[in-house]
């Protein structure tokens, strides 16, 4: 299929435009004003976007980084995160995204080095040590890499930045780039469920093998390596599945080099959740959601899930380094 | 037979007179009629002609969406002849974009391999100038898509234009010509018209909850049917209906039959 990429006039003629339309044979390309024309208007169908997603070359102007929610944290103090990625190639049937956005398009925002820039104010200002910028929290930082060529920029900037932590969060095989030295201060952690769910409810994520195979690769390069069970998800025969997960993963990772591990429970905004219960009215998942207390829709499942996380991660890392992103009741 | 769920939006009967013969419309007689339609009902297909401009299109499209059944894999279609600046007589595109004056409205990404894709300026009077290259010139499209988005996704917008005319060939033969050129691409044109109702196969049709079999044991006030009717379809996700029509039969009032489906609802665990 063809790919259409819509084009911000401003940037049809910088390097790194060209360089990305280079990667699609025969695109479809429209020139646009401004990517918020074309991304995210009323009338878009999220669901059949997805079959073939066009894409949104921009550029942005304001607000590169932004502080993470309160709880969210690995560690550190102060917590920011960007989204240089507005969208993702995955298909993942609870994904919040496809609750937040009417356009399951992908907006790639070019101007790299502008994130950058304003991360080194942070510096700056001095706060910079207490601080992890999370990446992956509107896309998958890693999944459009091989188009986008996205964490060679990072890769050379947080080099300089040795004192702010980044977290590149992915679910993606594509780990090439880092196929090299590690910096002591980028985590790249990995989103897990069981393979069982994660065949039926993640579509387009590869295999667990084939996910703990690249995962080693990255290992033996020395990185820091998050372990992400969030979601964490009840289902039948849940335990046993995510036990074998657990093994393999922490089989895999030797402790010293698993920066931290975070867990938490499927959950949404109610305007989030009711977007997304509209967009599949057979589906099994969100069927026991409720509202809670603090205006969250989630299944009821937080103590059970974190007295399971809790027996098992406890034994095997240290607590400090056990998040948990469960909201209280 | 399966329904195509398609919705024409065409200027003139010279240019609509391919696709009435195409999928065997026929003449949708009412009494006082704003525009003339043509219907097959058997595929859900309608269409109608709007005549010039993009006034008489808007309204037109409003005309069409309040007389024919509204159904959520409805692909909105305008089909018309434009001008050009550089491109051949007869040349047919699938238009991405549609600019009147300042402002640009957008179709579906999903179907682009068929047709050749296009863009449209589009212009209250007769445009001669042309004075953009690798453009269309039309008068229809941009009253017809700003009408549309009002109650259709992008996804389900289709818009083809053939060249009528171009800066070396004014529109002489205008009827004998359109005839030839919309029939020479016809072929084409269906090929894309099935690709935009194959991706509209995809689209979820409503869960129709089995409220009424509650109705026919207990009336219901305005608040217990929005807790039921939800509460209905979620247990219909995971439990047959005779299940439903036991439980119904078996509770004595609202408040029992809530809180058995609640039950229900919460002793069950998702399968994968």
């Amino acid at each position: 299929m063809r790919k259409v990429i819509y084009i911000e006039k401003d940037i049809k003629d910088l390097p790194r435009t060209k360089y990305i339309l280079k990667k699609f044979k025969n695109p479809i390309i429209i020139l646009i004003d401004r990517y918020s024309e074309v991304f995210n208007k009323k009338n878009q169908n999220f669901r059949l976007q997805k079959i073939n997603p066009a894409i949104i070359l921009a550029k942005k102007y304001k607000n590169f980084i932004l502080e993470t929610p309160k709880s969210y944290t690995i560690g550190k103090k102060n917590n920011y995160y960007f989204s240089y990625m507005y969208n993702c190639l995955f298909d993942c049937r609870y994904c919040f995204l496809q609750g937040m956005y009417n356009s399951s398009n992908f907006v790639i925002f070019i101007n790299y080095e502008d994130f950058f820039k304003e991360i080194s104010f942070l510096k700056k200002k001095n706060i910079g040590k207490n601080t992890t910028i999370f990446s992956g929290y509107d896309c998958d930082s890693l999944a459009y890499d091989n188009i986008t060529n996205f964490s060679n920029s990072v890769l050379k900037y947080f080099e300089n930045f040795n004192d702010i932590e980044l977290e590149i969060r992915t679910k993606s095989t594509y780990l090439k780039p880092f196929y090299r030295r590690s910096l002591k201060n980028i985590v790249l952690a990995f989103s897990f469920t069981p393979e069982r769910f994660s065949t039926k409810y993640e579509l387009g994520v590869a295999s667990l093998k084939k996910r703990v195979d690249a995962l080693k690769k990255v290992v033996n390069f020395g990185w820091n390596i998050g372990i992400r069970f969030d979601p964490f998800v009840i289902y039948e025969g849940w335990e046993v599945d995510y036990e074998r997960l657990f093994k393999i993963l922490f089989s895999t990772v030797p402790r010293e080099q698993i920066h931290s591990v975070t867990y938490g429970n499927i959950r949404y905004p109610k305007k989030i959740f009711n977007n997304i219960k509209k967009m599949y009215t057979n589906e099994k998942l969100f069927l026991k959601f409720e509202k809670n207390k603090k205006n969250i829709y989630d299944e009821n499942n937080g103590e059970l899930i974190d007295n399971f996380c809790k027996n098992y991660l406890f034994t095997q890392i240290d607590q400090s380094k056990v998040f948990c992103n469960i909201h209280e009741k | 037979m399966n329904k195509k769920n398609l919705r024409f939006v065409v200027a003139l009967h010279i240019e609509a007179k391919s696709i009435i013969s195409l999928y065997n419309l026929k003449k949708y007689k009412i009494r006082k009629k704003n525009f003339e339609l043509y219907q097959n009902l058997g595929l859900n297909i309608w269409l109608v002609i709007s005549g010039v401009g993009n006034i008489n299109a808007s309204e037109a499209t409003k005309y069409l969406y309040q007389r024919s059944p509204i159904n959520k894999k409805n692909i909105w279609i305008n089909l018309g002849m434009a001008g050009s600046n550089n491109y051949n007589l007869g040349e047919t595109f699938n238009i991405k974009k549609v600019t009147y004056k300042t402002k640009s409205y957008y179709t579906s990404t999903l179907v682009n391999n068929i047709i050749s894709p296009g863009e449209i300026i589009s212009v209250d009077k007769v445009e001669k100038e042309f004075s953009k290259q690798n453009v269309l010139y039309e008068m229809e499209a941009y009253g017809f898509i700003k009408e549309v988005e009002k109650f259709c996704d992008r996804e389900q917008i289709c818009i083809i234009k053939l060249i009528s005319d171009n800066k070396k060939n004014a529109p002489t033969n205008f009827i004998k010509n359109t005839k030839f050129y919309i029939n020479y691409n016809l072929e084409n044109i269906e090929k894309l018209i099935d690709a935009h109702v194959k991706i509209a196969s995809n689209i979820n049709e409503n869960n129709n909850s089995n409220l009424y079999l509650i109705q026919r044991k207990f009336n219901l006030t305005f608040s217990y049917r929005i807790i039921l009717n939800d509460l209905v379809l979620n247990y219909q996700k995971i439990y047959p209906k005779n299940l439903l029509e036991k439980i119904i039969d078996e509770s004595k009032d609202i408040k029992e039959l809530i809180n058995t489906l609640k039950n229900k609802i919460k002793i069950y665990t998702l399968r994968v």
